[in-house]
């Protein structure tokens, strides 16, 4: 998180199995809210790299951050209905 | 993971939405933010789609039946047993005596929570025969 919270967004919302009654939850669904449209330059290029990888465990292609850590962090442009 | 008609078409929906909002970034984004958005929405695309192929795959019959080790490994195909054997929620609910809510509720944890005995219940209202051999 603190890649986040560093690059200025305060807002962000967990979701997934990690959040429903799943003993053993496989992933994490997550999203953030734009602060402002600057946010791309300032964030960890990691958490917004959208390449699809092959994972095989799963045999499906998922985002890297999946294939490395289980989660997804999806974007909220919620900044753009301000603008 | 769909695992019923409704889910597919609620899939679909978010797939069309998805699509909007693509159209929406690239009539009001611009640089590195409309790359980026544009990218995510992309992936979503991608795996909404790509559940959608598995749900109609499954639904034609296509599934390999798995060789496990450990019976926990069961569980997270059941409910891709149920789909390839043709029977929905609705039905196996009431082939088990439970209402649909129950049998969403195990499919929503992946069978995880369900005991073993429930299980072999579970698979023989499918209709899903089942080999176990243990060695020691």
């Amino acid at each position: 998180m603190t890649a986040f919270w560093t690059a200025g967004i305060e807002d962000i919302f967990i979701d997934g199995s990690f959040c429903s009654e799943k003993p053993d939850p496989g992933d994490v669904d997550e999203y953030w809210v734009e602060p402002d449209d600057g946010v791309y330059d300032r964030v960890d290029p990691y958490w917004i790299d959208f390449e699809m990888v092959l994972v095989p465990q799963v045999r499906k292609w998922k985002w890297r951050m999946w294939a490395d850590h289980g989660v997804e962090f999806f974007i909220h442009p919620a900044y753009a209905g301000k603008t | 993971m769909i695992k019923s008609d409704a889910q597919r078409e609620r899939t679909a929906a978010q797939i069309e939405g998805f699509r909007q909002a693509l159209a929406k970034v690239d009539r009001e984004m611009t640089g590195k933010r409309a790359a980026t958005v544009r990218g995510s929405y992309e992936g979503m695309i991608r795996q909404l789609e790509e559940e959608l192929r598995e749900y109609g795959d499954l639904k034609s019959g296509e599934l390999t039946f798995p060789d496990v080790e450990r019976l926990d490994q069961i569980a997270p195909f059941v409910a891709k047993m149920r789909i390839a054997k043709g029977v929905s929620q609705t039905e196996l609910a009431r082939r088990l005596g439970v209402s649909k809510q129950v049998v969403s509720r195990y499919e929503e944890t992946e069978y995880q929570t369900v005991a073993i005995s429930r299980l072999q219940e579970i698979l023989d209202a499918i209709g899903i025969k089942t080999l176990v051999r243990l060695k020691a």
